[in-house]
């Protein structure tokens, strides 16, 4: 997290970025924090949907170590994965795109790779950000592993539509509060060394307890008033980290509820707009479609669960109308 | 986002200025529920004491913008503080200010929470302007309850210990025939039930979603904040069941002292 030895996060190096990344792409990923709560089944099943309303999508699994995109898409370990990209066997994405089960769904898996991918080194990532951002596809989407480690939160800010996947549970909820903590620093550290405001912000953390900063929101504001002119440029900039909540395994009406006061919460504390995108009741279908191998938007075509995902598919497509950069900008 | 002392009525219920009743109510409910007592939503960011804080600025916003009179006068003197203010930055650029502006496409160009004169919180004609730190409801009237509110431990009658629908408390048979002799159930005397019986206002308003406002008006017999009696007689209905007490005898009784007051 912002306490590790801090390196420019991937995705702004401009020296490596892409010389000519597919603007137009949108790109949505999904982290949580925890593992479980059902990040590579919201993703994979909003995919599909959309694939099958004609858009091209590609899925990457950056669960790396621990990817399982695969079986959720209902397909065998594919053949090409993420291991020959970043042993140099094959540098262009393209080639190891596997087809899905549903046309117009392609994904990138990192399956059976080697022990090693997991602890690839930054280079790599580094590289593999710069394909997929020059990667042409209409949709872009990232299924991230459990945990907060810098590159998970990297690839996090590499989307335009950063979702976050949570269930109703204390556990889920901390975690997720934990994960968005650490994307929200990660982008702080960068607009800082972006905009040179590190010893700003350095000396207001000297000064936290004395100035009252408690929440990164009280941060946000102290450097308004220290420097207003560069502070209100920061501000503008930090307001631009947006995120897309998703709850899952919902029971009750209180349940839905949850997503709300997350919402809440996460406006006081951070001070970052957070939309509520919609809920998925808990249903015995998905563990019953996990165990058959079968997507479950294919296998219970007819389900609730599957007009819920449907219509999250299309609020959040929705917001595509109103098209905003990806958090790092580099595309 | 500015500290939470510092946020607009309509900012502390994330509304926009031109929120309908409607709004404003399911805003105050949401919120009450995010910060309430055994929110799954707070963990690991807000501690208790800062979670009550934001309740009872909640509560606060929620009794001027509830009140469309209070809610006019708030916004009428809001303009105004956003006019003086507008004339102080020509001639110095203030950062908070500055902010503020940013902001108005939220709806949010309202007077801080500190900065409104108490006059709203009470019947504009009887009251000119007290000082800012008077709050909406007289809050001293309001004995702050240490009690946690644990779950309730097994009964155990031998050793006088009496229980309610949220735990124990101590048996005073002098108390007891002073419940069962009372004839006039003021708001003060159902207070001292209920802090007799150790149950805390957050609970009856969890319990009952009765806003904690209207709770702190019936203890404090305040009944011009009060809504009309037919209201007022479910409301008390409601809390004499939860502390046990025939909730017939006790609303005709404080529906009684409502009416004369009224009536004075």
């Amino acid at each position: 997290m912002s306490g590790n030895n801090f390196s420019i996060p991937f995705g702004v190096d401009e020296s490596r970025a892409a010389p000519t990344p597919a603007k137009d792409k949108k790109i949505w990923a999904i982290g949580g924090g925890k593992g479980g709560v059902g990040k590579s089944f919201i993703i994979s099943n909003l995919g599909i949907s959309l694939a099958r309303s004609g858009k091209r999508v590609v899925m990457v699994d950056l669960d790396l170590g621990g990817a399982n995109l695969h079986t959720c898409l209902g397909s065998d370990i594919p053949l090409h994965t993420l291991s020959d990209f970043f042993s140099g066997r094959e540098r262009r994405l393209e080639y190891l795109l596997n087809p899905s089960c549903v046309p117009n769904l392609f994904f990138l898996s990192g399956a059976n790779d080697s022990v090693s991918v997991a602890d690839m080194k930054e280079d790599g990532h580094r590289q593999l950000a710069a394909a997929l951002l020059n990667l042409k596809t209409d949709y872009l989407f990232l299924d991230l592993g459990a945990g907060t480690h810098n590159t998970t939160l990297d690839y996090y800010l590499m989307a335009n539509r950063p979702l976050i996947g949570i269930t109703p549970e204390p556990t889920s909820i901390e975690n997720a509060y934990r994960f968005i903590k650490g994307a929200y620093f990660r982008w702080i550290k960068t607009l800082e060394a972006r905009m040179g405001m590190q010893s700003i912000v350095e000396q207001a953390m000297d000064h936290k307890n004395t100035l009252g900063i408690r929440t990164p929101s009280d941060l946000v504001n102290k450097l308004v008033e220290f420097n207003p002119e560069k502070g209100r440029a920061f501000k503008a900039e930090v307001e631009k980290f947006q995120i897309y909540l998703i709850m899952n395994q919902v029971r009750t009406q209180n349940d839905v509820e949850v997503g709300h006061s997350v919402r809440l919460v996460c406006k006081k504390y951070f001070g970052i707009e957070t939309h509520y995108v919609g809920y998925l009741d808990y249903d015995n279908a998905v563990w019953q479609s996990v165990r058959k191998r079968r997507p479950l938007v294919l296998e219970y075509p007819y389900s609730n669960l599957v007009t819920e995902i449907a219509q999250i598919a299309k609020t959040l497509d929705d917001y595509e109308r109103y098209p905003r950069p990806n958090i790092l900008r580099v595309a | 986002m500015r500290d939470i002392h510092d946020q607009t009525y309509y900012e502390l219920l994330e509304i926009d200025a031109s929120a309908t009743q409607e709004e404003i109510l399911k805003a105050y409910n949401r919120a009450r529920a995010t910060y309430g007592h055994n929110s799954p939503a707070l963990y690991s960011l807000f501690n208790k004491e800062e979670a009550q804080e934001l309740l009872r600025l909640i509560d606060e916003a929620y009794s001027v913008l509830s009140n469309q009179f209070r809610r006019k006068q708030y916004d009428a003197q809001s303009t105004e503080q956003e006019a003086k203010t507008d004339a102080k930055s020509d001639a110095k650029v203030d950062a908070r200010t500055d902010a503020r502006h940013e902001s108005k496409a939220d709806g949010a160009n309202q007077v801080p929470v500190q900065a409104i004169p108490s006059a709203f919180f009470d019947k504009p004609e009887e009251m000119p302007r007290r000082p800012a730190e008077v709050k909406v409801f007289d809050e001293a009237t309001v004995p702050v309850e240490t009690r946690p509110a644990s779950a309730p431990a097994p009964v155990d009658r031998s050793k006088g210990l009496g229980t309610t629908p949220f735990g124990n408390y101590k048996i005073d048979p002098a108390f007891e025939d002073e419940i069962k002799q009372a004839e006039d159930f003021s708001g003060t005397f159902i207070q001292k039930v209920r802090l007799y019986k150790n149950i805390n206002l957050d609970q009856i308003c969890e319990t009952t979603k009765i806003s904690r406002p209207y709770l702190i008006a019936v203890e404090a017999n305040n009944f011009t904040s009060l809504p009309a009696p037919v209201f007022v007689r479910g409301f008390i209905v409601q809390i004499a069941k939860i502390l046990g007490l025939d909730p017939v005898r006790v609303s005709n009784s404080f529906i009684k002292l409502l009416k004369e007051a009224q009536t004075k």
